[in-house]
């Protein structure tokens, strides 16, 4: 890793770990010398005022909060205990598992842990290298540990909240020992979290009582923090389609407005999102169920007409097997009844349903409230930043690709895209939270080669990346690899692409347009073509990004092992060794959704 | 020194003989489009770089490039082409362009909405029916034309074959085209260009010969013309015409229409030598400076004929004889079947606007598919953009004309004016166009119709050429209406051509919309209607009613007012 090689050289001294350095190096990038002068006041004052917490960090702490999230949840979910226990005088430190040095697990007494699951089980990027620590052969025991894990993830997922259980696995393994035992939470996971939030809050002091703990609670800095549960509302500056009107695929560019004090983002981030459901669609549904929409429901604290909590705060477009079997339970069907009990079923029953579906197939007795209990919360969506804040400060650019697709008599928009796409207009007002992806980063050090491979609306975060370079003034050889349908309706961005090639940002475009041709070419077909190109560019140095759908992400990954092998003339095994090295040093980034 | 030459020029210098960095351009996957400089030496290969004009803006906001297809014109001396050629001449408009092909003025074919990564495998595919694309475009001698006439198919055939050597003999000799299009070896060493040299002719180039007493190639309006001497039969030589052209600029008053001058007469032997030394002496003494006057026609007005003509005889090592008398009778095609002396038939189609495609209203491009499927003579493109089933014998003559009738080829409700007259392609694609051409010309011919209808003038043909620029492929200088585009919606009214292709005419009105321009010829057709004489064609009315005064000099008197 070449950044963190040139900055051990030039502070061989340094406290912090690679990877503290280097988003700290992040962090201040750009500021002016004004900036920076605060900055280091600011700093300094944090020194002053919080000694114990600083030693904390640098000592065993007594207590760890680690999160590994994807979608900003699981930090979520951690901040909120982190808040809980600080007010209670702890001091527990909070880590994301990317800043996290495994080996510093055998120092620890009370590990917590939040942690998210992915496709297919497998943990979020961020917790990749404490995963591959536990099950190598360097791991030592664990036995003074207490730990504790609270698992997200989504049951209609076959590999319901495995990391957690995997996690769980490898610690007992290691001989550590339960402060609680595992929590799963779906979806829908705030009321399950605030029980286990409760639950750790006594377990704790029963096992450290506070006179043992520090007593300096950590303010938070920021007066007003705009997350999932604080959006902050953005207006629709603009809205184009980008596709042309012959594209199977309708994607839209949009640009919010946003108050650069308040929604700070960098290059890579995604932006997270609240929308309105489709009045159409609700207009049916109380049609359909006999309800009045004027009816006053109640949504936890809140009370407000069963039409504004199902258009703005239920989730209606996107079906859960748990909303299944609780419909399921009003109604006498039983092909429902059998179905509810076949998780299998279920699953591709709500693969191409809404509950719309649900709801005019299946007539069940229901009121007002019991319709409310009964669905999810709405799930904020998020989408990767298409814009960079150093270039445009006061915007937010997303590409959204309509989610539409036909099924069981009816057309179905999805909730989010739908909205984004069809329903809302310039003016109107959004609810939106920054979510980091400090896994998907542009490289610290200036000039470092990137090779961006993006597929469909994939491409946003590389329009973010070369932006940020643009105004930056950074110079460096880039390569984008895009794969879409059709050169003519769906390369998207093509004009900004071309302009960057013409300044001299971007060297290289490999494209793979699918449909063009008789034969599919798809991204991961394009990169083993151009393979020694690749390799000869990773050999220089470059850093490798990947932003797309898991089955380009499997492809991509497929056609890296063969490059390895065919131009770096490694076997099998030293080839995915070789990927994997890249990955530990930040140079080969995924995105994938 | 403020003159600079042509960036062209040094564009031409530098592309190693055309070849340029087409090839790199046609491996960028990125863009549609060649790079600017590319764009410029596609020329020379037969093809421009074109874009969807209706489709511009949407796509500038779509953040997509404009929709960049090509257009290829063919190279077909003459406009000959045997029904296998049509058949893949179809086939290729079918599968690689936009599904139609446009007969033009130069009586060639083009491909419309060619996308780039089609553009090699359509040039292989006509190179195999031994049709090529160089010189379509570009700085150089252009596709020869050479009246169709069927009256006498061994007349025309021997005429036919010095269009066809006139057209090899002025082909440029790089090999850039085998080379990038064909995968034909590239050529070691220095390649010479013997008669262009590396910078080729300063601007395009155009050679036609006509047989009287048919003007349909508009001989006087090329650079270089010759006109076909017979007796009984026998071809005894060519007058030979140069200095002829028509594009000009919008409100440039140095730019005008011209016809050619007469050189005088060569007998057949010394055709190649004259058409050579003409070349050479607008690559030495033509404007490289300024495009707009870099035609052919300004070369001649700075030298005078005489200097001119003297060039072209010592570098021809000739002399030119005293031109012959000749008689031209029309500009226009003549429709239906002729028979020639040795009793086969001819078919001239009107192919509305030279476009051929399948409409739910006519199915020409089937028809012709058809037509060629069974037929044994030849087809002939003709200068007015039609189609001549040429070479029928009597025994297929039925057939064929069922199958014209059948698929719209054939009609007779159509008016004598529409029949006579022409539009150039303009919009969406053409690069020029300011205003409509072919997409306007139906509902306009219609509106027209109802004026002549009204006043009984619906027999007689008035030559009408509508372009969408100032740039005159439709040769709307010399009809007796031209209609110029001048901006979206609105053109200049031309009048005075004398409806053979002999007298230039001139700005009667300018600027004008629809509307104005239908009230204008409402009252110009009234007029005629009235004050017409026996036999008087609408052009000569004008002049002689004094409404427009005749060209005598474009150079000195273009531009005076009507």
């Amino acid at each position: 890793m070449e950044v963190a090689i040139q900055n051990r050289e030039r502070f061989p001294q340094h406290p912090l770990d690679d990877l503290q350095l280097t988003r700290l190096q992040q962090g201040i990038d750009g500021l002016d010398r004004e900036q920076l002068v605060w900055a280091s006041g600011y700093l300094a004052a944090l020194a002053a005022y919080q000694p114990k917490l600083k030693q904390a960090a640098n000592e065993s702490p007594a207590l760890t909060l680690l999160y590994a999230t994807q979608s900003g949840n699981a930090r979520s979910v951690a901040e909120q205990l982190a808040d809980r226990l600080q007010a209670s005088g702890y001091a527990p430190r909070l880590v994301s598992a990317e800043n996290y040095r495994p080996r510093d697990l055998s120092k620890e007494k009370l590990l917590i842990a939040v942690i998210s699951t992915q496709g297919e089980g497998e943990p979020p990027e961020s917790a990749y290298g404490l995963f591959s620590y536990l099950q190598g052969k360097k791991t030592s025991s664990l036995s003074d540990l207490r730990y504790a894990i609270f698992g997200l993830g989504d049951s209609s997922y076959d590999q319901y909240c495995q990391a957690g259980k995997t996690l769980e696995q490898l610690l007992d393994a290691q001989g550590a020992k339960r402060l609680l035992d595992r929590v799963d939470a779906d979806v829908d996971y705030q009321s399950v979290a605030e029980n286990w939030q409760q639950q750790i809050h006594s377990a704790v002091k029963q096992h450290q009582p506070e006179e043992q703990a520090l007593v300096i609670p950590l303010q938070r800095s920021a007066p007003v923090r705009h997350d999932r549960n604080n959006p902050y509302q953005a207006e629709l500056l603009e809205r184009r389609r980008i596709t042309t009107d012959d594209s199977l695929s309708e994607v839209h560019h949009l640009s919010l407005e946003i108050d650069p004090k308040l929604i700070q983002f960098q290059p890579g981030d995604a932006l997270g999102l609240y929308f309105r459901n489709d009045p159409a669609m609700i207009d049916e549904l109380l049609s359909i169920t006999g309800l009045s929409g004027e009816a006053m429901v109640t949504l936890g604290r809140d009370e407000m007409s069963l039409t504004r909590a199902l258009i703005e705060r239920l989730e209606l477009t996107q079906l859960h097997p748990s909303v299944v079997r609780a419909w399921s339970s009003l109604t006498d069907d039983h092909r429902l009844h059998t179905l509810s009990e076949n998780i299998e079923q279920l699953r591709k029953f709500v693969s191409d349903r809404q509950l719309i579906d649900l709801v005019s197939t299946f007539p069940a007795d229901v009121d007002e409230q019991g319709l409310v209990k009964l669905l999810h919360h709405q799930q904020s969506r998020l989408y990767s930043i298409a814009s960079s804040q150093h270039a445009i400060e006061d915007e937010v650019h997303l590409t959204v690709a309509t989610l539409q697709y036909q099924s069981h008599g009816r057309n179905h928009l999805g909730g989010a895209s739908g909205d984004l796409t069809r329903r809302i207009e310039e003016t109107d007002r959004l609810g939106v939270y920054v979510v980091e992806n400090p896994s998907f980063r542009l490289p610290t050090s200036p000039g470092t080669p990137m090779i961006m491979v993006g597929a469909g609306t994939g491409i946003a975060p590389y329009r973010a990346f070369l932006q940020q370079q643009e105004s930056l003034g950074v110079h460096g050889r880039n390569w984008l690899v895009f794969g879409n349908r059709h050169f003519h309706r769906d390369f998207l961005y093509q004009t900004d692409w071309l302009n960057y090639r013409k300044s001299g940002l971007l060297e290289r475009i490999s494209l793979a347009f699918s449909r063009d041709n008789q034969e599919r070419t798809y991204v991961q077909a394009r990169l083993y073509e151009e393979g020694a190109e690749l390799y000869h560019w990773l050999q220089e140095g470059a850093h490798l990004y990947v932003c797309g759908g898991v089955e380009m992400e499997r492809g991509v990954y497929q056609s890296l092992l063969a490059i390895a092998q065919t131009h770096g003339g490694k076997d099998e095994a030293s080839a995915a060794e070789y990927i994997e090295s890249l990955r530990i040093q930040g140079r080969y980034q995924r995105d994938i959704y | 020194m403020d003159i600079k030459l042509n960036p062209n020029e040094l564009i031409k210098a530098n592309s190693r003989y055309l070849r340029g960095t087409l090839k790199e351009s046609m491996a960028d996957q990125a863009s549609g489009a060649l790079s600017a400089d590319d764009a410029q030496i596609s020329k020379f290969h037969g093809f421009y770089e074109q874009d969807d004009r209706d489709l511009r803006l949407t796509r500038q906001q779509q953040f997509l490039e404009p929709y960049y297809s090509f257009m290829l014109r063919a190279r077909l001396p003459g406009g000959v082409c045997t029904p296998q050629q049509w058949l893949t001449i179809d086939t290729v408009g079918r599968d690689l362009g936009n599904g139609t092909i446009r007969l033009t003025t130069r009586q060639t074919f083009q491909y419309h909405g060619i996308l780039k990564a089609n553009l090699k495998p359509l040039i292989k595919r006509i190179n195999q029916v031994m049709i090529d694309s160089i010189g379509g475009c570009g700085d150089v001698n252009r596709n020869v034309l050479c009246n169709p006439n069927p009256d006498d198919s061994s007349l025309h055939q021997e005429v036919h074959l010095w269009a066809k050597r006139i057209s090899e003999h002025l082909l440029p000799k790089t090999r850039a085209y085998h080379e990038i299009w064909l995968d034909g070896e590239a050529v070691a060493g220095g390649e010479a260009e013997p008669l262009y040299g590396e910078t080729y002719l300063p601007r395009k180039f155009k050679t036609a010969i006509a047989i009287p007493p048919h003007n349909d190639v508009d001989v006087y309006t090329n650079d270089l013309g010759f006109v076909a001497i017979t007796e009984a039969d026998q071809l005894l030589g060519f007058n030979v015409l140069a200095g002829g052209g028509m594009g000009t600029t919008h409100d440039d008053n140095t730019t005008f229409p011209r016809l050619a001058d007469e050189l005088g007469f060569v007998p057949p032997q010394h055709t190649l030598a004259v058409a050579e030394a003409v070349v050479a002496v607008q690559r030495d003494f033509g404007d490289r400076i300024s495009r707009r006057h870099a035609r052919l026609k300004y070369t001649i007005e700075r030298m005078g004929v005489t200097v001119f003509k003297a060039e072209v005889e010592k570098r021809a090592g000739i002399r030119f004889e005293t031109a012959k008398p000749v008689n031209f009778t029309s500009q226009g095609d003549r429709y239906g079947w002729v028979e020639d002396n040795s009793g086969e038939w001819h078919l001239t189609l009107y192919i509305e606007n030279g476009r051929i495609t399948d409409t739910p209203e006519a199915t020409l491009m089937s028809g012709l598919r058809e037509i060629a499927g069974i037929h044994q003579g030849d087809f002939r493109i003709t200068p007015n953009q039609n189609l001549i089933v040429a070479r029928v014998p009597e025994a297929q003559k039925d057939r064929i004309e069922q199958l014209a009738r059948r698929h719209g080829l054939l009609s007779d409700h159509r008016s004598p004016t529409r029949l006579a007259s022409i539009a150039c392609v303009a919009l969406p694609t053409c690069p020029q166009a300011m205003a409509e051409g072919e997409r306007y010309f139906p509902e306009l011919m219609d509106r027209i119709e109802q004026i002549t209808d009204t006043y009984g003038i619906d027999k007689s043909a008035v030559v009408m050429r509508v372009t969408g620029c100032p740039n005159g492929c439709a040769r709307p200088y010399v009809a007796e209406i031209g209609l110029i585009g001048k901006g979206p919606g609105r053109f200049n009214l031309q009048l005075g051509g004398d409806g053979t292709g002999l007298r230039l005419n001139r700005l009667y009105r300018k600027n004008l919309n629809e509307h104005e321009l239908l009230k204008t010829l409402d009252n110009l057709f009234k007029l005629y209607s009235e004050k017409r004489l026996t036999n008087e064609g609408f052009g000569d009315f004008t002049i002689r009613y004094g409404l427009v005064k005749p060209v005598i000099n474009p150079a000195e008197d273009y531009h005076d007012t009507p």
